[in-house]
């Protein structure tokens, strides 16, 4: 009789699971993170997911590491695209700069510095430019100067845009926000402009399924929406 | 060392040589590359007739494209294949040949459609000069394959689909007028269960195991029961839209027939009730080689196949022990028959659902198919148990046990031999 | 005991059906219920919600709730068309038989390789080691204008000089031409030809390969109006007279540090590229027919 209970049970729980597991791919990607049982079915599946596949990146906090430049999946800042769980998605299935055909790759942090194209005072200026931009403790007459570089030989507004606000379809992070993936110290700054930044992600399409990869979308997704 | 402790050494020793001999003798005498029985080679055809146009869909195995180049050679490309079976297809009218047409925007004479993971997928339209007197003509591998079977499906002007089958004993087809094609007869699908059951040697060795274990003439009526029940189940199979997820399991699970029919066959002989020392052990080695070749076949291929293997070899463990624990239950050991049955019922069923027939199409040629492989199959161990029976009394009970010793030996090797060769 | 052949049986049937679920599955036919995640099925083979939305808003600017159904469907429709292509594509075996798809894949294979390495930028110290060791890449080619004036040997060109008789008069005539002597009247009184090796402005790399390795090595020691020692070759003994050498000049790192940096970003992709073929081949099973090899 016990036997059969379980036999029974273990059944329902296996229907309710295809189910949600179902749910999680046929609701409307804009409206999946509003249904709140799907949500909770999802962290609960991307956590150990997550744990696993990109946790050695992105941290087990999921705070990011300066090391890799992975981000801070916790916050609402997201270099590519408007951080809804479709563009998320996008970015968990084909990465950046992966090689896979439909991979973000547009461009890349140029290095400044190593190609000769911006010598040291002048990336000290615009470091200067930078710090001025955060509220930061600055020379000002360094980044008055800094001001001219960014937005003129070196043409970092075209893909930071003019205003440093940045631009999620190249990638290019939001310059006044105090946020930095390689690190905000004057130094570590110096460094991204004069080495470049290059940062992959690997593509998981095909190595996770669409429903993993759906709810690994939606549990960064829930993160960083609080 | 008494006589009959000697006859029992004697007995074990001729077991394991046979038990190691018998796989190599059928693999000696067997095709190059064959095991002792694959499954029969099969393609499929669509032959739409509308006028005096005919199209035709033809559909090949992947697997069967082998047949175009040399043995041991890589497959060819797809437009080669492509080639070769519009060289062997043909379509002619009263009035002459029918040419092959350039279907125009790029498709030529031979259209390459978008291939299914296991099938190639060709397009020819044949152009006829006159709309009577059509003769369809399939040659295609034939020569290569003698016991190919290529299930056709022909169309007449918007008519019912009928069911056809080209064999190398008939490659060609002529239409009537009208539209209403023949139909194969039911009697050609019984006479291709009856080839199928006797055409293969690990389908014979299901008769000849079948044959070991029968010993009141009501045995017929298991053997009768038990391959019907089988048969019966694979129809049902297939009405539920279920079939066999690759067609070498089919060859695998006689393997395993074979196997559990020599090893009930040995469990059961006369006299004695207690199973003899050597038995036991044999009966563990096989089932420990089993369940071995289901932790490799987990970890070379796929984890679900070494389920099914396990799956298998507890079935086949239990049956065993059931049978020889209880000899009010001794029918059980006709089971493995039903197993064979289900397994090879299915491979006709998927041919026609392949081509989607109507289930009631389908259903009467699988049961003539059926119903031809079981009445063989019957009849054969019928014949031969009337042949032993007026023999018998010439031949001591101590030989005729040692002659069901030996053949039981040899369809536990042979048996596990196909079952273990054929997973992979 | 009963109980155990009721187990047994219990056992047997679990088996058979766990072996059945397995090996049982719906027949291979073509799906008419497109599988989550998917927009569409194009003989079997899905195009995703996700590539489906994103194309759309891509293409219309907006978010994809704000186009328009018939947007939206044409996109699609367009979307299953490029499939179907590609389908009908590996159909007709182009990876196989057309240049530019089989260009196209290598290229792909590669990026995948070598994305990874893209990953780690180089230092300032492996940037001037590559630039030290590459340092001819950078900068301008050096070229020389000379004359190769040779007295043939015995055996060679009919003449009757031994090699040190050559020898000595080659000297007379580099003192000669040294001390001022028109290289026409030298010519004609030693009896030294133009060898014809050289003509003109030529490069370095083009001299050196006119030239001959050994002569070449003299040619570089030589500056404006230098007349060389004789030299003892296989076919005479020659003198080069220099008339005007334009040395290489190597830019400095700071004025090619893109180049560089492009060059070795390019140089580390090449191991990697390697590395994936080593593997492939590795894996792989390659035959030659008999008298060929690679």
């Amino acid at each position: 009789m016990l036997a059969l209970i379980l036999c029974v049970g273990f059944g329902v729980m296996q229907l309710r699971r295809t189910w949600l597991q179902r749910s999680l791919l046929t609701t409307p990607v804009a409206e999946v993170a509003s249904h709140r049982e799907l949500v909770r079915f999802a962290v609960a599946q991307a956590r150990p997911l997550f744990a696993h596949d990109c946790a050695s990146c992105h941290g087990a906090d999921m705070k990011g590491r300066i090391s890799t430049g992975a981000p801070d999946l916790t916050d609402k800042n997201w270099l590519y695209g408007d951080g809804s769980v479709l563009q998320i998605e996008r970015t968990i299935l084909y990465g950046v700069r992966s090689g896979h055909k439909k991979t973000h790759d547009v461009t890349e942090m140029p290095a400044f510095g190593q190609r000769g194209q911006l010598d040291e005072a002048a990336i000290d200026n615009v470091v200067q430019y930078l710090l001025e931009l955060n509220g930061r403790p600055h020379d000002a007459q360094a980044a008055a100067l800094g001001t001219e570089v960014f937005n003129g030989a070196s043409s970092c507004g075209d893909c930071h845009g003019p205003d440093a606000r940045g631009n999620s379809d190249y990638g290019a992070p939001d310059l006044t926000i105090n946020v930095w993936d390689y690190g905000g110290s004057p130094q570590a700054l110096r460094d991204s402009i004069y080495y470049g930044r290059h940062g992959v992600m690997p593509a998981w399409s095909g190595k996770l399924t669409l429903g993993q990869i759906r709810a690994l979308s939606i549990y960064v997704y829930a993160v960083s929406h609080g | 060392m008494t006589l009959r402790a000697t006859r029992q050494s004697a007995l074990a020793l001729a077991a394991a040589i046979l038990w190691l001999l018998a796989p190599a003798a059928v693999r000696a005498a067997a095709a190059p590359g064959a095991s002792g029985g694959e499954t029969a080679h099969v393609s499929y055809s669509r032959w739409t007739v509308d006028g005096a146009s005919v199209r035709l869909d033809f559909l090949l195995p992947r697997t069967a494209a082998r047949g175009f180049v040399a043995p041991g050679a890589p497959l060819p490309f797809t437009s080669v294949v492509a080639a070769a079976v519009a060289a062997n297809v043909a379509v002619e009218s009263a009035g002459g040949a029918c040419e092959a047409i350039d279907q125009g925007e790029g498709a030529g004479r031979i259209y390459v459609m978008a291939p299914t993971p296991t099938l190639y997928r060709f397009e020819i339209i044949f152009a006829c000069p006159r709309a009577d007197g059509i003769v369809l003509h399939d040659h295609v591998l034939f020569a290569r394959f003698p016991d190919q079977v290529n299930y056709a499906q022909v169309r007449i002007d918007g008519g019912g689909p009928a069911i056809q089958l080209f064999t190398q004993g008939r490659q060609t087809l002529a239409l009537p007028a009208g539209n209403r094609p023949p139909q194969a007869s039911l009697l050609r699908f019984a006479m291709q269960g009856a080839e199928g059951v006797t055409g293969q040697a690990d389908r014979l060795c299901v008769v000849f195991g079948l044959l070991l274990l029968v010993r009141r003439w009501r045995d017929l009526g298991a053997v009768a029961i038990a391959l019907g029940a089988g048969y019966l189940a694979s129809i049902a199979m297939a009405l539920g839209g279920l079939g066999l997820s690759d067609r070498s399991w089919s060859g695998a699970v006689t393997g395993l027939a074979v196997l559990l029919l020599g090893a009930g066959a040995l469990r059961l002989r006369p006299p004695g009730p207690a199973p003899p020392r050597g038995w036991r052990i044999a009966a563990i080695v096989a089932l420990s080689v089993m369940l071995t070749a289901a932790v490799a076949i987990g970890a070379v291929k796929d984890p679900s196949e070494a389920l099914a293997v396990g799956g298998l070899a507890v079935f086949g463990a239990a049956q065993v022990w059931v049978v020889g624990a209880d000899a009010g239950l001794r029918w059980i050991a006709f089971a493995p028959a039903a197993l064979f049955a289900l397994s090879d019922g299915a491979l006709p069923a998927q041919d026609l659902a392949t081509l989607k027939t109507p289930a009631a199409q389908a259903v009467p040629r699988l049961l003539a198919y059926d119903l031809g492989a079981t009445v063989v199959a019957a009849l054969l161990v019928a014949i031969a148990v009337a042949g032993l029976w007026l023999a018998a009394r010439r031949i001591a009970a101590a030989r005729r046990a040692l002659a069901i010793d030996l053949g039981a030996a040899s369809l536990i090797g042979l048996g596990l031999f196909w079952f273990v060769s054929r997973i992979y | 005991m009963r109980t155990l052949v009721a187990l047994a049986l219990v056992a047997g049937l679990a088996g058979l059906g766990v072996a059945g679920a397995v090996l049982f599955r719906p027949f291979d036919r073509t799906p008419t219920a497109v599988p989550p995640g998917d927009v569409a099925l194009v003989n079997g083979a899905p195009i995703l919600t996700n590539d489906f939305m994103i194309e759309v808003e891509a293409v219309e600017g907006q978010p994809f709730a704000d186009v328009a159904p018939a947007v939206r469907a044409r996109i699609l429709h367009e979307m299953i068309d490029e499939e179907l292509m590609v389908q009908r594509a590996l159909a007709l075996d182009l990876p196989e038989q057309d240049t530019g798809v089989r260009a196209s894949l290598v290229g792909g294979v590669k990026a995948l390789v070598t994305a990874p390495i893209q990953a780690e930028p180089p230092t300032d110290d492996e940037l001037r080691a590559y630039y030290a060791a590459h340092r001819g890449h950078y900068g301008t080619k050096g070229s020389m204008t000379l004359t190769d004036l040779v007295l043939h040997v015995g055996g060679s060109g009919d003449a009757p000089q031994s090699v040190s008789q050559a020898l000595a008069d080659a000297a007379q005539a580099a003192y000669e031409l040294r001390s001022g002597a028109a290289l026409d009247t030298v010519e004609q009184h030693f009896g030294m030809a133009d060898s014809g090796k050289v003509s003109g402005v030529e490069q370095d790399f083009a001299a050196k390969a006119h030239l001959g390795a050994k002569l070449y090595a003299v040619a570089l020691t030589l500056g404006d109006g230098q007349v060389s020692e004789p030299i003892a070759d296989a076919d005479g003994v020659h003198l080069l007279v220099m008339q005007h050498r334009q040395a290489p000049i190597f830019t400095d790192y700071d004025a090619v540090r893109n180049n560089v940096y492009a060059d070795y970003a390019l140089a580390r992709q090449t191991p990697a590229e390697r590395a994936n073929l080593r593997l492939l081949r590795r894996k792989a099973d390659i035959v030659l027919a008999p008298g060929q090899s690679e």
